[in-house]
């Protein structure tokens, strides 16, 4: 499940991107039936390397730093980033049916609101969590 | 003295440059890029590929202009401001009689075209050259 939010005090788009796995990049780049090497191969292993590599995982981290501190993962979610209560529920029922929940803040500026979230869908979406 | 707290951006343009051996067209384009036709994220592309054809400046068929035709003196082109890639470029498209296409970018229309304006590329297959990186005209 992908959920768009806006986030900083720059209101920017930003998703967080509930998974039951990760996904290798050969297997996203087979998905966006992109060849690799190529303009569009490059711009989706760039996303790819964006949401699983440079974006904060969200369990790990709460497990690994902020457990101690906050009782619940959604506490933790609504605490340490602010996020509203509609999506802090959000998140705290997602827990435990995802394997990892990234909050990726995009750097493609096309990956803005319903276009930005159905192309990240596409991509990633056939890993919802069940 | 004025003093502004929100954001502040310059909008943004960037000239391209193609060279291909027949009439530009979407498959040969897409297939450039290295993305299918029927990929799920298609759209990215048919709409910079639109984004490039709505914004093409100038279309030269090498196969009709005469030997003596000087590629510097070409509209649009600003002479002394050309990389030599790009000039070496041109000039072997007019020897091979290959099209060229040139035209700008705009970064104040679709977040797509916006997206492709501002990255920096260059790519080259049998069929096609892109040449995205330069703003020089």
């Amino acid at each position: 499940m992908i959920i768009p939010i806006i986030s900083g005090p720059l209101r920017r788009q930003a998703y967080l991107i509930c998974l039951s796995r990760i996904p290798k990049i050969s297997s996203v780049l087979r998905t966006a039936k992109v060849r690799p090497g190529t303009y569009a191969g490059e711009l989706i292993s760039n996303l790819h390397d964006g949401v699983f590599h440079r974006s904060v995982e969200l369990k790990s981290d709460y497990t690994n730093y902020y457990a101690s501190e906050y009782a619940t993962f959604g506490e933790y979610a609504s605490k340490r980033f602010l996020f509203n209560n509609e999506v802090a529920r959000q998140l705290a029922a997602l827990h435990s049916h995802s394997q990892v929940i990234y909050y990726f803040n995009p750097t493609y500026c096309f990956l803005e609101e319903d276009y930005g979230r159905d192309f990240l869908e596409r991509l990633f979406d056939s890993r919802l969590p069940k | 003295m004025r003093i502004r707290t929100g954001f502040v951006s310059n909008s943004s343009s960037t000239s391209f440059l193609i060279i291909s051996k027949k009439a530009l067209n979407k498959a040969d384009f897409f297939n450039l890029m290295g993305i299918s036709a029927n990929s799920p994220i298609a759209s990215l592309f048919a709409g910079f590929y639109e984004a490039v054809v709505d914004n093409i400046d100038r279309e030269i068929d090498f196969s009709n202009v005469s030997e003596h035709f000087a590629i510097e003196n070409l509209p649009g082109m600003r002479r002394g401001r050309f990389s030599d890639r790009m000039l070496e470029k041109l000039r072997k498209a007019k020897t091979d009689g290959l099209r060229a296409y040139y035209g700008t970018l705009d970064s104040e229309t679709s977040m797509i075209q916006t997206f492709f304006c501002t990255d920096s590329f260059e790519v080259e297959n049998e069929k096609i050259y892109f040449n995205g990186l330069e703003c020089v005209w």
